[in-house]
């Protein structure tokens, strides 16, 4: 069964190519990327697949970007992941302290996902003086 | 002074149209204003490299892709103004002659990405983007793309890369973008509040705004401080306000959270040296030291820093700086691209080294190692993400030699992730 998108999802795939020139849809992927990852939780092959298809591009170019970027879950997470930052501005306000409380809190460690498939807690690579993030999917 | 922090602008009728391209290139080259993204590198100068003997389309990105640990300032700007960034996007792509136009924000900005959609909406409702533009004949595209989490994308050309939809892996300069760029057109690539700053440049005039601040650092700069301060913030400062007034006026930071003393501070965001107490509020000659792009980088990296991105880090006297430097080598580890040997292995290395000294399994060879390999990155990679890996390392050292030095003789005082720096740690390494 091939895969399809929700309208929605498709419509707004459709606004983003319009940004770039016709013949450069490639530069719609990152874009378009969010928007399949909203909608599927995290990107599998075949998400990825019809992506490609989607933008007339190879797969493997869709695979190198999905594997680069570390917003893109290319591993199923929990409904919701939290990310907390921890490079030096927040470790010097406690940002370790707030990861092990969730860290107990939830049962798990940095890169694991809860049994319940809920919560997944990353470590944010990039800066906010403090900041928690969550996605969240419709699954 | 608030002339970013203001919905005071300019009607664009009295420039596109009235004053030429060129004209308005003048105005930002007579300000002096500087690239607010780190390097503060001539903005005006910038745009007249632009290659303008193609027939190929021009572009302006502007670079929103704010991820050096320790500056948020850009994300103020467009959460709470983002008109004003909108309406330097026309200016400035008025000036270079641009008819498309993009703002590269970073994946987790993507609340204000949604905030910048909203307002380029009213703005094309109200016919200041598009064709046409209030009836002067220029046409104006301006678009929001998405980044994904890769600090690497703030480097101008991974930027571009980026933007055509592939993995962040900076380009071999030349050829420079401003010839070849996105999609192989001349392309300028400029900092969100360079561009928001072309708006009050173009209100007051050139020569007015070069009047603001000292020297060839002129203007307003956003300063993002944050850690061991009592009000942590985004602060506009006017160029030349001293580094002890804003740690310690109440007009600022505030001064150091618990009235305890400062140790050293990060002043232009993490990849700038860091700066010890005693070379933080006087220069080597012993004048104050001020907040411009000169004063603060005053005697090289012996004695000085950089004004960098402005992302302005306070460290108290309690705070380990082997554990700040492990985190950052961390940090620029996963972030590097992979490209450049020195870079990808290097980072990697430094990190684990600092992870063994931090946790008290280092030995005494492990400083000098350290410095080696630092001295190996810097200057031999495509892009500065190695040299911004190497220079904390090396500031580090260079003034905090005996804290390494503590955590190698006594590491069973420092297996604890909590340790505080202990005042003896000096006298019991001397």
């Amino acid at each position: 069964m091939s895969l399809i998108f929700s309208q929605d999802s498709m419509a707004e795939i459709d606004r983003l190519i319009t940004h770039y020139p016709p013949n450069r849809k490639k530069s719609a992927l990152l874009p378009v990327l969010h928007v399949v990852q909203k909608e599927c939780g995290w990107l599998s092959v075949p998400v990825m697949d019809k992506v490609a298809e989607i933008l007339s591009i190879k797969p493997i170019e869709v695979y190198e970007v999905a594997t680069f970027y570390s917003m893109y879950h290319t591993e199923q997470v929990g409904k919701y992941v939290i990310e907390v930052c921890h490079t030096g501005p927040c470790m010097i306000c406690g940002a370790d302290k707030i990861i092990s409380y969730i860290s107990d809190k939830l049962g798990i460690k940095v890169g694991e996902t809860t049994k319940d498939g809920l919560f997944t807690l990353k470590n944010c690579g990039v800066s906010w003086s403090l900041w928690i993030r969550t996605y969240v999917s419709d699954r | 002074m608030d002339i970013l922090n203001t919905v005071d602008t300019i009607p664009l009728e009295n420039i596109l149209g009235k004053k030429s391209p060129d004209e308005v290139t003048e105005e930002v080259k007579t300000s002096g204003l500087r690239g607010r993204g780190g390097a503060g590198f001539p903005s005006g100068l910038k745009w007249s490299f632009l290659d303008k003997s193609t027939d190929k389309p021009r572009y302006l990105l502007c670079n929103a892709d704010e991820s050096e640990p320790g500056t948020f300032k850009d994300r103020l700007l467009m959460e709470k103004n983002p008109h004003l960034l909108i309406e330097g996007m026309i200016l400035s792509s008025y000036a270079l002659g641009c008819e498309t136009a993009y703002i590269y924000i970073r994946g987790e900005y993507m609340f204000i990405l949604r905030i910048l959609e909203k307002a380029i909406q009213e703005a094309y409702s109200k016919g200041f983007l598009g064709k046409n533009i209030k009836g002067t004949g220029y046409n104006l595209d301006l678009y929001v793309h998405p980044g994904a989490g890769a600090y690497i994308c703030g480097e101008e050309t991974a930027l571009i890369e980026s933007l055509e939809g592939k993995r962040g892996n900076p380009r071999i300069k030349p050829p420079f973008p401003a010839v070849s760029g996105l999609w192989d057109c001349p392309t300028i690539v400029n900092n969100v509040e360079t561009i928001a700053a072309v708006v009050p440049i173009l209100k007051m005039g050139g020569a007015e705004y070069a009047k603001i601040g000292i020297g060839r650092s002129t203007g307003t700069k956003l300063i993002s401080a944050s850690g061991n301060i009592n009000k942590p913030g985004v602060y506009e400062i006017v160029m030349g306000v001293s580094v002890e007034e804003f740690i310690y006026s109440d007009e600022y930071c505030g001064g150091i959270k618990d009235s305890n003393d400062i140790k050293a501070c990060v002043p232009g965001g993490s990849s700038v040296p860091i700066l010890p107490k005693h070379l933080l509020f006087k220069e080597s000659t012993g004048e104050p030291r001020l907040m411009t792009y000169e004063s603060l980088s005053e005697g090289g990296f012996q004695t000085g820093s950089m004004l960098g991105s402005g992302g302005f880090i306070v460290y108290d006297e309690k705070q380990c700086i082997v554990r700040n430097t492990w985190n950052f080598a961390r940090f620029y580890h996963h972030e590097s691209c992979g490209q450049c040997s020195p870079c990808r292995e290097g980072t990697g290395w430094m990190e684990r080294v600092l992870h063994n000294i931090e946790y008290g399994h280092g030995n005494s060879d492990d400083i000098d190692l350290l410095w080696d390999i630092q001295r190996r990155i810097e200057g031999n990679t495509i892009c500065p993400l190695g040299d911004a890996a190497a220079w904390p390392v090396a500031a580090a050292i260079r003034h905090f030699r005996h804290e390494f030095e503590y955590h190698v003789k006594y590491p069973h005082r420092v297996m604890d992730a909590d340790h505080v720096y202990q005042p003896e740690m000096k006298t019991l390494v001397n």
